[in-house]
């Protein structure tokens, strides 16, 4: 009789104890994600890059895409202007809070797009132009432990809490000590792989640690991938009336 | 050794397997924080842009060629050869970055209607663009000069559009329009836009200044647009737009408000008609949207565009207008009294009621072909278009096209004068940008 109450005390203790040291794991696993937008950031700085994308497509063959990037942070803005290639010169994207325009150089008009759409059917997303925001667009459903390359990591299966994300599922692989991403997995409401994103390279770019080479591979065309660098970063001020409607209008022709 | 081996073929057939097989050790093997150095160009990257290379000089080309062959009734007619030349050049003049001069001209040559032999010939030489850009402490734009502006939303039918001198061609509807002379003013504030337009076309005098403000703002996900016109001796006009997007699906909309029309409009008297001016309000109003859905496993890529248009300027009762159109058609003397005023009559755009809709499959099973389907329809006389289109692979800058279309509706009606007609065609063009 002793022995039985002493079973069923260590299981209710255990049934106790569990939740509350999963729900401690739970929170330490949002914290990180909170951490990885928090660094992915520019808090009171501007930011630019030059993009360079490097598009293979079995079909299409092989499209190099230049793209300047002004971004702001506070006020979720960002625009982004092709270079390169000639056809494609002066197409631009202005993003202010929830409202993305395309600019069409040759009609001079701008249209409402969005962040989920593809970026000139490239393997990028409009939505991967601005800070990441893992914690407030998802809920976390599982985790793990793994080793990626030589680094430990974190893995996490993430579930969208709205639809402002352009994929409701995620699998993110992220680096124990520094809460980096290396590796992102995206998938369909129907649980279908679409899209890995590989992060091999970050810099610290004034208080923000951003990726500065990324390969986004289409799960759903062989062969289909987008190389992404980063160049001429600069973190200066970046004047108010760049990212209005005006600007990308008097940088074309 | 025979389960290695074993286990080193599946390995082998599982990479293959896999879309990109990715060797993480080699990918995330070293240092993953790599240091870089800020940036520090004589000019700042938004101010570089702006003069770029000072004087540039580009645009782009194309050459095409139809054969078509028509029928009309059922009876095939001739087969006809067309062709077209056309190229756009421009110049971007940026002393500074605070000022540009912008000059984009077209030369359009068409080949004869019929090759062989040559029938036709006809060169064009337009001024597309022509205007300077400058700005008040980079708070206030300007734009002064002949420039293309779009002020709707629309696709298909777009009578928001009120100051631009072209008009959206249904069956083109991503063409070029010509644009207004005109002294642009924009001041952005935060995510809104405050337009002033000053337009010149036709002005003889300071008094009949056209004046066009406009504003934009969003609110949520949805930019809304209010504007105006005004020129004496016109109507003036109110209009609003706005677009969307909900889910997938991008919506838009524009109603326009005027205030008379500067249309004719038959008017019965006994068996004939008069021609008279009409004052009161007009209401015009569009809606529509566009969806596009890639599947899984990119063999179904499609793009559709649906949009409703009311025009309030158009016939509720169609059989006047049919019958100009019908003795025009025929070279007969139209039943309406005053013959002097025929020329107000809007022949065209006289429905009520329009339906467009497209439908294209890019990539078709994910090959390299695209089709493509327009129907355009006049609803309140009955006619319509249907085309078809199918886009086979390019090779370079060469690309060949083959399509078929069919108008319907009655003799009289919008475009269906010369009764239904079915038009087969074979296309190619040599297009590219330097």
């Amino acid at each position: 009789m002793k022995r039985e109450a002493l079973v069923i005390t260590a299981v209710l203790l255990l049934l106790a104890v569990v939740p509350a040291v999963q729900a401690e794991d739970l929170s330490k696993m949002r914290a990180i994600l909170e951490k990885i937008d928090a660094q992915s950031r520019f808090d009171g700085v501007d930011f630019s890059a030059l993009l360079t994308m490097i598009v293979e497509d079995p079909e299409e063959g092989i499209e190099k895409l230049v793209v300047r990037q002004f971004r702001r942070d506070d006020g979720e803005r960002y625009l982004l202007l092709i270079q390169e290639p000639v056809t494609q010169r002066g197409q631009g994207y202005l993003l202010e809070g929830d409202n993305l325009w395309f600019y069409d150089p040759s009609s001079r008009q701008f249209a409402h797009t969005s962040l989920k759409e593809t970026f000139q059917d490239s393997d990028v997303r409009n939505a991967d132009f601005g800070s990441s925001s893992y914690a407030s667009s998802y809920e976390i459903e599982g985790y793990g432990e793994d080793v990626l390359g030589s680094f430990e990591t974190y893995i996490m299966d993430l579930k969208a809490v709205d639809d402002t994300v352009p994929f409701p599922y995620a699998r993110i692989w992220v680096t124990k000590d520094t809460n980096l991403v290396l590796k992102a997995e995206e998938y369909s409401l129907t649980r279908r792989l679409m899209r890995s994103a590989l992060f091999p390279k970050y810099a610290k770019v004034g208080e923000a640690i951003i990726p500065v080479q990324m390969i986004f591979v289409d799960e759903l065309v062989e062969g289909k991938k987008t190389q992404v660098t980063l160049s001429e970063i600069s973190t200066a001020k970046i004047p108010d009336h760049v990212f209005t409607k005006a600007y990308l209008e008097r940088v074309n022709r | 050794m025979r389960r290695a081996v074993f286990l080193s073929i599946l390995l082998v057939f599982l990479l293959a397997g896999t879309s990109w097989a990715v060797d993480y050790d080699d990918l995330f093997g070293g240092d993953l924080l790599v240091e870089v150095e800020e940036d520090a160009g004589a000019l700042a990257p938004e101010e570089a842009l702006l003069v770029q290379d000072r004087l540039a000089v580009g645009g782009s080309y194309s050459f095409n060629l139809q054969a078509t062959r028509p029928f009309l009734d059922g009876k095939a007619g001739d087969t006809s050869l067309s062709g077209n030349l056309g190229t756009q050049v421009y110049l971007d003049a940026r002393p500074d970055p605070n000022f540009r001069l912008f000059a984009k001209a077209g030369i359009s040559y068409a080949l004869s209607e019929k090759l062989t032999p040559p029938r036709e010939e006809h060169l064009e030489v337009k001024l597309q663009e022509l205007f300077a850009d400058f700005n008040y402490d980079n708070k206030v734009f300007f734009r002064a000069g002949k420039q293309n502006v779009k002020w709707g939303v629309g696709y298909f039918f777009s009578p928001a559009d009120i100051i631009n001198i072209g008009r959206i061609d249904p069956l083109d509807p991503e063409a070029e329009r010509e644009g207004p002379a005109a002294l642009k003013i924009h001041y952005p504030k935060g995510s809104s836009n405050y337009y002033l337009y000053a337009l010149f076309d036709d002005v003889k005098e300071l008094q009949d200044l056209a004046l066009a403000p406009k504003m934009e703002f969003v609110a949520g996900k949805t930019e809304f647009g209010l504007g105006a016109f005004y020129q004496r001796g016109k109507h003036p006009r109110l209009m609003a737009t706005v677009s969307s997007s909900f889910g997938e699906v991008g919506f838009f909309g524009e109603a326009v408000l005027s205030f008379g029309s500067d249309r004719g409009f038959l008017e019965p008297k006994g068996p004939v008609y008069e021609v008279v001016q009409k004052d009161g309000l007009f209401v015009q109003a569009t809606a529509g949207g566009m969806y596009r859905y890639q599947d899984r496993d990119g063999r179904l890529d499609l793009a559709a565009t649906l949009q409703y248009y009311f025009n309030g300027e158009g016939y509720p009762d169609q059989e006047g207008i049919k019958k100009v159109r019908l003795a025009l058609a025929n070279q007969e003397w139209p039943p309406v009294l005053n013959y002097d005023k025929l020329g107000s009559l809007a022949l065209m755009g006289s429905g009520r009621h329009y339906l467009a809709a497209s439908l294209t499959w890019n990539r078709i099973f994910g090959s390299k072909l695209t089709a493509s389907t327009l129907v355009l329809a006049n609803l309140s006389d009955q006619w319509g278009l249907v085309s078809a289109t199918l886009r086979l692979p390019s090779h370079g800058k060469f690309s060949p096209s083959v399509g078929i279309r069919s108008t319907f509706g009655a003799p009289g009606t919008e475009y269906g004068a010369a009764g239904r007609a079915v038009t087969v065609y074979a296309a190619v063009s040599v297009g590219g940008s330097f």
